[in-house]
């Protein structure tokens, strides 16, 4: 290798044990699921449905997989490059910044290929099996998977250009993620017969900037995120073509981030509102409705407060009141606009999709928000140093935890909430919908609890920040996509007590359940969950407890 | 000067498993003292200063602060100490002004009073025009300011200060220097540690050197001085370059060394190391007049607290023991 940035990102990568870790747990998974379907009679089903089943949980298994890990180191690594001084090293090395994302490139797609050459085998088992085509589905499947690890690798290193800290950079990339992934396929779905032809045409390619829809094509599933004839099987070339302009886009953009502007950033401006001229001051009070102003001089910490609260709430960018405010707002439009589209019935949607659409909004922001906010209690504190600092304060360890946890309960607490003017909107038109709105009320506090939980826990035993949110994310994806794939291979693959067993760990289909969507209410999910959700969140205290007391005590 | 001493340690020891870091160290510190610890990485500096403010228990040995035990009543420790580490420890989206507050809130400083003490601690550090200015986008100099304030907020009597003119421009290492004087003034404890030797020696009533987790030297600069005396380096000039052989003969023939004897014709000097005392080096004067060699001066090289250090590292360790 000429490039010694791909030999630093790529084999550095693979030395290290977690990528290690990953490789053999993912080798054993595989193993285990053909060791599972083998057909031990030497007898093959003929109609391939069994065959297809495997295929089907083994296709989204690493395509979960390739949207889990692929991004996660290249989001970082310009950011910490940035922080470390390294960046400006490579950038005055003979090396061009066409070399440095090349290295970068190379080295975050390459450990992704690993993992699914690693799954090759488990492919080739399953293919030998019968039912599947070589060339449409299987060489297809792994083709499609190539390029989506691709597109979100040379999206994440974008971000990771931009992003002020990695921490951040690992927040935006996902949020974006998920929305090339799951929000682009939102607006095809509402549609209804309301727009014209064009309109309908610019919709289905913006639904094929996502690779589900090829991906199910591929899968057998092709009816689930397709309406009409207009989008049969060309979602695959489609796919190809947007994902090769967003891989172009995004290189070309970051090489001019990294050829000129990446360490030219300027500080913070430091004006307060207190300190400008009078019209000024009061224009800014009124358009900012005085609360609301992010140039506001702070009022000192009260009396009575604990002052953790207080600044944890001043030291995140969520906590100040102006993002809060923007955040909420976006969630209640977002949620009163789904039940407007559920009571005035201007679309051909059930009652079932609306339901997961806004259940998947509200625990998405749970499992997607909570990590970004709450990982970073203990780490964080560790890696700058402030938690010396505050060890050196006469807080008691019980007050900075309970300080920290409340301030990012608080701020969650105020995001699931804004959500809820849908369900006061449902039940006001329904009042026989109050039960099915507490049960959903209580399944996502119990989620909140335990998502924050997890998150304090996994910062608790981290020493960095990063390898927190990715021991996290890894583990909520895991409960809410990992026993998803059981639910997926119901019927002839897995038994019915098996996929009721497997849901019970998943906090989003104890949501849909709550919310009684018909595939999952055929399982009786609670209060199973929720002893779940309950006892994990309990244990996860425990852990947080008992980290933090060794981490305070002197040594 | 108060005779009661404000910072104490007694045969002070922390050990790692096979490792140690601080090996019975002992000393004293009265009120209004700048203290200047010295020592290469891994010396014991930290292990003391971590000892000292509660956040390590030593293995055997005591440290006490204005009486009270820094490893039984850490919560009293907080309260007289002041500790800036090295690292700032900076919070993002975070204003000056909103930093000073929340560390002054945890130290429980009343609301009304927190006000006129961020006032007072931004105004004795030179940082009143940072107040709202962001964290994230101070200079290094600015940082080290905010974190002197920061542990000026609850008034301690004892300062601990890890490297606080490191990376500063000369000017602001003036003014850090000003800085740790005036609080010293105001009656202030204060425990700095530096790389930066001739800044200590400006500033520090009394030096510690430390290598390998002991004590090597304690007392004032002038103190430490005298004690390293044993060791001077002395310097004659002659008139004449073809008198320098004849001289380090001399020299040779009457201390029966040539170790560190060198000769510099394009100075004329020659220059030796030595333990022997002034009647000595006044009998190898004598000599050297006697024998008619033209020197115009024989004087000892003047040493800085650098070069004491040097002499101190370059002990071996059994040779060291504490005062």
């Amino acid at each position: 290798m000429t490039n010694p940035i791909i030999q630093r990102e790529f084999i550095g990568l693979l030395r290290r044990p977690p990528a290690f870790l990953l490789q053999v747990l993912l080798a054993a998974l595989l193993a285990l699921l053909v060791a599972l379907r083998w057909p031990a009679d030497a007898q093959v089903n003929l109609s391939g449905e069994e065959t297809l089943a495997v295929f089907r949980i083994f296709g989204y298994g690493l395509f979960t997989m390739t949207i889990a890990f692929a991004p996660l180191f290249p989001a970082v690594s310009i950011v910490r490059e940035r922080q470390a001084g390294t960046l400006t090293l490579l950038l005055n090395s003979p090396l061009s910044p066409l070399s440095v994302l090349t290295g970068k490139l190379v080295g975050g797609v390459g450990y992704t290929l690993v993992l699914l050459i690693m799954s090759l085998p488990a492919a080739a088992a399953c293919w030998s099996m019968g039912g599947i085509a070589f060339a449409s589905q299987l060489c297809m499947l792994y083709a499609l998977l190539a390029l989506a690890a691709c597109q979100y690798v040379s999206i994440a290193l974008l971000i990771s250009t931009r992003a002020a800290s990695p921490e951040s950079a690992i927040r935006t990339t996902y949020l974006l993620i998920f929305i090339l992934v799951v929000v682009v396929l939102g607006p095809y779905q509402l549609k209804g017969g309301l727009l014209g032809p064009a309109w309908s045409t610019a919709l289905d390619w913006l639904r094929c900037l996502s690779p589900l829809p090829a991906l199910m094509d591929i899968l057998g599933h092709s009816g689930l995120t397709a309406r009409g004839l207009q989008s049969g099987n060309s979602s695959g070339f489609r796919f190809i073509v947007l994902a090769t302009a967003t891989i172009l886009l995004a290189a070309t953009l970051t090489w001019r981030q990294l050829s000129r502007w990446l360490l030219d950033r300027p500080h913070p401006r430091s004006a307060a509102t207190d300190d400008r001229a009078a019209f000024v001051r009061f224009y800014r009070r009124i358009m900012f409705l005085w609360f609301f102003d992010p140039q506001r001089r702070s009022r000192l910490i009260g009396d009575f407060t604990n002052p953790v609260i207080a600044k944890e709430f001043r030291s995140n960018r969520f906590g100040r009141s102006h993002w809060m405010a923007r955040l909420v707002i976006i969630c209640m439009i977002v949620s009163l606009a789904l039940m407007l589209i559920a009571t005035r019935s201007t679309t051909d949607w059930g009652a079932d999709a609306l339901a997961a659409a806004l259940v998947l909004l509200q625990v998405g922001m749970i499992i997607f928000v909570t990590p970004t906010l709450a990982c970073g209690i203990i780490s964080a504190e560790r890696e700058r140093g402030g938690w010396d600092l505050l060890r050196m304060t006469p807080l008691p360890a019980r007050r900075i935890i309970t300080g920290k946890l409340m301030a990012v309960g608080t701020r969650l607490a105020i995001l699931v909430v804004a959500t809820f003017p849908g369900y006061i909107a449902m039940v006001l038109i329904e009042p026989a919908q109050l039960p099915r709105a507490t049960r959903v009320a209580i399944t996502l506090a119990l989620i909140t609890l335990f998502a924050i939980a997890l998150s304090a826990a996994c910062s608790s035993l981290c020493r960095q920040t990063i390898r927190a949110m990715a021991a996290t994310y890894g583990l909520l994806l895991s409960l809410c996509l990992g026993t998803l794939l059981v639910w997926f291979a119901q019927g002839q693959t897995v038994s019915p007590p098996l996929v009721r067993r497997a849901l019970m760990l998943n906090p989003l289909a104890a949501c849909f359940h709550a919310m009684g969507m018909s595939a999952f209410t055929r399982y009786d999910l609670l209060p199973g969950a929720w002893i779940f959700l309950g006892t994990a969140s309990f244990i996860c205290f425990v852990i947080l407890i008992i980290n933090t007391w060794r981490l305070t005590r002197p040594t | 000067m108060n005779d009661e001493p404000i910072v104490q340690t007694h045969e002070l020891t922390k050990r790692y498993g096979d490792f140690l870091a601080l090996n019975k160290l002992t000393l004293e510190l009265h009120r209004g003292q700048i203290l200047g610890f010295i020592g290469p990485n891994g010396a014991g500096k930290t292990t003391t200063i971590k000892i000292l403010v509660g956040l390590n228990r030593p293995t055997a040995g005591w440290a006490r602060i204005c009486g009270v035990d820094c490893t039984h009543d850490a919560r009293r420790i907080k309260h007289l100490v002041g500790y800036m580490p090295d690292v700032f420890g900076a919070y993002d989206q975070m204003r000056v002004e909103e930093y000073l507050d929340f560390f002054g809130a945890a130290f429980k400083i009343a609301r009304a009073e927190r006000r006129k003490r961020i006032d007072a601690v931004l105004e004795a550090t030179g940082a009143a025009y940072m107040r709202d200015y962001y964290l994230e986008s101070l200079s290094h100099g600015m940082k080290q300011r905010v974190a002197i304030a920061r542990t000026l907020m609850h008034d301690p009597q004892v300062l601990i200060l890890d490297e606080p003119a490191n990376g500063l421009d000369p000017i602001a290492r003036i003014e850090m220097r000003e800085l740790i004087l005036k609080l010293s003034a105001a009656g202030k404890t204060i425990i700095v540690t530096s790389h930066i030797l001739p800044e200590l020696a400006r500033i520090c009533t009394v030096v510690a050197m430390m290598t390998g987790g002991v004590l090597r030297a304690f007392g004032t600069v002038e103190q430490i001085m005298q004690s390293l005396r044993q060791q001077r380096i002395m310097e004659i000039h002659a008139l004449r370059p073809e008198d320098l052989p004849a001289v380090a003969t001399l020299v040779h023939h009457h201390f029966g060394t040539s170790d560190n004897l060198t000769v510099s014709e394009a100075e004329r000097i020659v220059r030796f190391h030595t333990t022997r005392d002034d009647a000595d080096l006044s009998a190898l004067l004598r000599a050297l007049h006697n024998a008619g060699l033209a020197i115009t001066q024989f004087r000892e090289e003047p040493q800085d607290l650098e070069d004491a250090f040097i002499t101190v590292a370059q002990q071996p360790a059994a040779a060291g023991s504490n005062p």
